[in-house]
C-alpha cells in the first residue's frame, strides 16, 4: 500500500499577475518502507514538490490541479489547522541546512519534545523522556545531558541528527528528506544516510529522498523519479534507470557521473541550464538542451510512455509510438 | 554569577572616569561666574574673592579637578554652591522619582511596542499593519512636550482622571503615587513604544523567513506559538539591544517630562542648577546621570546573556 500518492499534481506560481506552472502534472507514489529518490538539478522543482506535499508553499504558490493522498486521505485542499495536525505527526521533514534549521534560542531537547507534546499529547516529563530516547536512537552521545544544550553547541552532523530526531519523533508514515546531506562533510554524509535507512526500515516509513547526487540514489533508494523544469520526466527502479535510462535528460545526467571503469575524459556535461520559470518552452521543457529534439517537441508537452515493466515510465516523444527508432539514433 | 556580572562592571571604570572628566570640564566651560550670579552684580571684589575662596574656585583648575575626583572616590559629591546642602543627599532625595518615571516609561514602551510590532508583522501589508505603521509614525513625529501638554489637557483638566500636578507623593500613598506617575510615564513611553514596535516588526519579518521557522512549521507547531514563542524569542534579542540604547535617551527625555508635569526629579534639579550656575550641583547631577546610563548598559549586557544562549557565560 502506498503511503503517499501524488496524482497529476500541478503547482502554480503567480508572478506579476501571470500564472506559471512550477510543477506540471506530477504523478508518483511512495510505498510503505520504500525510498523514492527525486533527482534533478537546482530549479527543477524538487523542493517545490516537497513543499506542495507538506502544504508549506509560499503565499504566491498554490496547488491548482491534482491530488495529494497521504495514507488514503486527500490532503491537497486541507485547511491550515488540519495540516498542523498532519505535519510532524504523519509527515516528518528533514532539511538541507542543519546549521540554520534549528531555533538558536531553544534547547535541542525542547525542540524535539515539542511535537511529542503537540501530536501525542505527552506530559512534559514523558516528552522529555521520549526526546532523550530519540536522541539516543539517532546516536547523539550523552543524550540525557545534551538535552539542555543549544544548537550552537552541536556540530553540523549532530544538528542534522537532532533535525532527524524531531522529524521522526511521532513515528510519521512519510519522511521527506530534502537534500539531507548536501551541507555535510563527506564522512558524515554516509552516516546520516545509513541512519535514515535504519529508521525507515524500523519505522516502516515511506521516504521521499530529494537529492541531486546520483551516488546517493544508487546506494539508498529503491525507485527514482527524475525531474526537469517542473516535469517528472522519468520514473523507474534504481536498477533500471542506471541500466537503461530512457529520457535524454536522464541519460545526460548519468553520463555526467564519473565512473571508475571509464576514462575521465569521457565525462560529459549537459550544455545550457534549466530555463527560468517565466520563459519555459511551451512544449517539452528540456528542448533547448536535448540532442533529439523533434518538430512536435516544440509545440506539445510530451505525454507519458509506460515501459514494458509498468514501473518504468518516461515523459518523452521519443518513446511514444514510433519514436522508438529515433531514440536509438 | 560573579564572573557573569564582573566583567561588564570592570569595563565601567574607564568609561565613568571619562564621563566624570567631561562633566568637570563642561561645567567650567559654561560662561558666567557663579559668584556674580549668587552675590549679584553689585558685589564688591572682596566679596567675590571670599566666595571664590570658600568654594575653591580660586585654586588652579587641575587642583580643583583632583579635589573633585578624590572627593568623589569617597562618595562625596560636594556641597551646593548656592544652598550649602550636600549634593549627594539632594540627588538621592529626588532620584527615586526619576528612576521610577524612566522605568515606567521603558515598561510602557516595551509592553505596548512589542505586541504592536508583532501584530503588524503578522498582518504584513494588511490593514492592521497599516494602522500600526501610521500610529507609530505619528508617535515618532509628534514632539513629546506637545503630547504631554495635550495629555494633561485631555486627561487631567477635561476628564479629571489624573492629577494636573504630579507633585511627589510619598511611598505610603501608593495609589496617589501611581496616578501621578501614569500620565508622565505614558507620555515618556509613547515615543519609545513607536520605536520598539518598528524594531519588533522588522525583526519579526526577518525571523519569520528563517529556516528554523520553516522547521517549526514542518513539525506542526500551531501558527500562534510559532509567532509568540519560536519567532519572538529571537526578535527579543534586537528589542533588548534597542531598549538598552534607548534607555539612556529616555533618561535624558525624562527631564522635559518632569518639567511639563511638574514632577520632582533630577530634571528639575538640573534646570535649577543651570539657571543659578551651581557648579557643584551640576557636576553631581552629571555624575548621577552618567552612573545611571553606564549601569543601564551593564544591565543590558547582563540581559543579553539571559536572552541569547550563544553569548558566552
Amino acid at each position: 500500500m502506498s503511503v503517499l500518492s501524488v496524482d497529476n499534481l500541478r503547482t502554480s506560481l503567480v508572478i506579476g499577475g501571470v500564472e506559471y506552472h512550477a510543477l506540471r502534472e506530477i504523478s508518483l507514489s511512495v510505498a510503505e518502507g520504500e525510498t523514492l529518490a527525486v533527482v534533478g538539478e537546482s530549479g527543477c522543482g524538487k523542493s517545490m514538490l516537497a513543499m506542495s506535499v507538506m502544504g508549506l508553499l509560499p503565499s504566491v504558490a498554490a496547488i491548482t490541479m491534482g491530488h495529494v493522498t497521504l495514507d488514503a486521505v486527500q490532503i491537497e485542499a486541507a485547511s491550515e489547522s488540519v495540516m498542523e495536525h498532519i505535519r510532524g505527526a504523519k509527515i516528518g521533514m528533514v532539511f538541507q541546512e542543519p546549521m540554520t534549521a534549528l531555533n538558536p534560542v531553544l534547547t535541542v531537547g525542547e525542540q524535539i519534545a515539542e511535537p511529542l507534546r503537540d501530536h501525542l499529547g505527552l506530559s512534559k516529563r514523558e516528552a522529555r523522556k521520549a526526546a532523550v530516547a530519540l536522541m539516543e536512537k539517532v546516536r547523539i552521545p550523552a543524550a540525557a545531558t545534551r538535552y539542555n544544550s543549544y544548537p550552537h553547541e552541536f556540530s553540523g552532523g549532530m544538528r542534522q541528527r537532532v533535525v532527524i530526531a524531531l522529524a521522526i519523533a511521532c513515528r510519521p508514515r512519510l519522511l521527506i528528506a530534502d537534500e539531507p546531506t548536501t551541507a555535510l562533510d563527506v564522512t558524515v554524509q554516509r552516516q546520516i544516510l545509513d541512519l535514515l535507512d535504519m529508521l525507515r526500515t524500523e519505522g516502516k516509513m515511506g521516504m521521499l529522498l530529494i537529492t541531486h547526487n546520483l551516488g546517493t540514489v544508487a546506494g539508498h533508494a529503491d525507485r527514482v523519479a527524475v525531474m526537469y523544469g517542473g516535469d517528472l520526466v522519468e520514473s523507474a527502479t534504481v536498477k533500471e534507470l542506471f541500466r537503461s535510462p530512457a529520457h535524454p535528460y536522464s541519460r545526460a545526467l548519468l553520463a555526467s557521473l564519473p565512473r571508475v571503469d571509464r576514462d575521465l575524459s569521457e565525462l560529459a556535461s549537459i550544455p545550457g541550464r534549466v530555463p527560468a520559470l517565466i520563459n519555459m518552452p511551451e512544449g517539452c521543457r528540456f528542448i533547448d538542451r536535448c540532442p533529439h529534439a523533434m518538430e512536435r517537441c516544440h509545440t506539445m508537452p510530451p505525454s507519458v510512455a509506460v515501459g514494458e515493466s509498468q514501473a518504468h515510465s518516461v515523459r518523452c516523444w521519443l518513446h511514444v509510438q514510433g519514436g522508438e527508432d529515433a531514440a536509438e539514433g | 554569577m560573579l564572573r557573569f556580572a564582573g566583567q561588564p562592571l570592570l569595563t565601567l571604570i574607564p568609561t565613568l572616569l571619562a564621563v566624570l572628566t567631561l562633566a568637570f570640564v563642561l561645567v567650567r566651560i559654561v560662561p558666567g561666574d557663579p559668584a556674580l550670579i549668587i552675590l549679584g552684580d553689585q558685589a564688591t571684589p572682596e566679596a567675590i574673592a571670599r566666595f571664590h575662596e570658600r568654594t575653591g574656585l580660586d585654586q588652579p583648575i587641575w587642583h580643583q579637578y583632583f579635589a573633585f575626583l578624590s572627593q568623589l572616590a569617597q562618595g562625596d559629591l560636594g556641597v551646593s554652591m548656592i544652598s550649602n546642602r550636600p549634593v549627594l543627599s539632594a540627588v538621592l532625595e529626588v532620584l527615586p522619582y526619576t528612576l521610577e518615571l524612566s522605568l515606567a516609561g521603558v515598561f510602557v514602551g516595551v509592553v505596548l511596542g512589542v505586541p504592536l510590532g508583532v501584530v503588524a508583522a503578522r498582518s504584513n501589508g494588511g490593514p492592521l499593519d497599516w494602522i500600526v505603521r501610521i500610529f507609530t509614525l505619528g508617535g515618532l513625529s509628534f514632539p513629546a512636550f506637545v503630547s504631554a501638554v495635550l495629555m494633561l489637557l485631555v486627561f487631567s483638566v477635561w476628564l479629571g482622571w489624573f492629577p494636573v500636578i504630579s507633585s511627589g507623593k510619598p511611598i505610603t500613598d501608593p495609589w496617589g503615587r501611581f496616578m501621578s506617575l501614569a500620565l508622565p510615564a505614558l507620555n515618556l513611553g509613547l515615543v519609545m513604544m513607536a520605536y520598539v514596535a518598528r524594531v519588533t516588526r522588522g525583526g519579526m519579518m526577518n525571523v519569520l523567513r528563517s529556516d528554523y521557522i520553516r522547521t517549526a512549521r514542518a513539525k506542526g507547531v500551531p501558527a500562534r506559538r510559532i509567532v509568540w514563542k519560536h519567532a519572538l524569542r529571537n526578535v527579543l534579542l534586537a528589542v533588548v539591544t534597542f531598549t538598552g540604547l534607548y534607555f539612556s535617551v529616555l533618561i535624558g527625555n525624562s527631564v522635559l517630562t518632569e518639567i511639563v508635569f511638574n514632577r520632582p526629579g533630577l530634571g528639575k534639579l538640573v534646570i535649577g542648577a543651570l539657571e543659578r550656575r551651581d557648579y557643584t550641583l551640576l557636576q553631581g547631577l552629571v555624575v548621577a546621570y552618567a552612573v545611571l546610563v553606564v549601569l543601564v548598559n551593564a544591565l543590558t549586557d547582563l540581559c543579553y546573556r539571559f536572552v541569547d544562549p550563544r553569548v558566552k557565560t
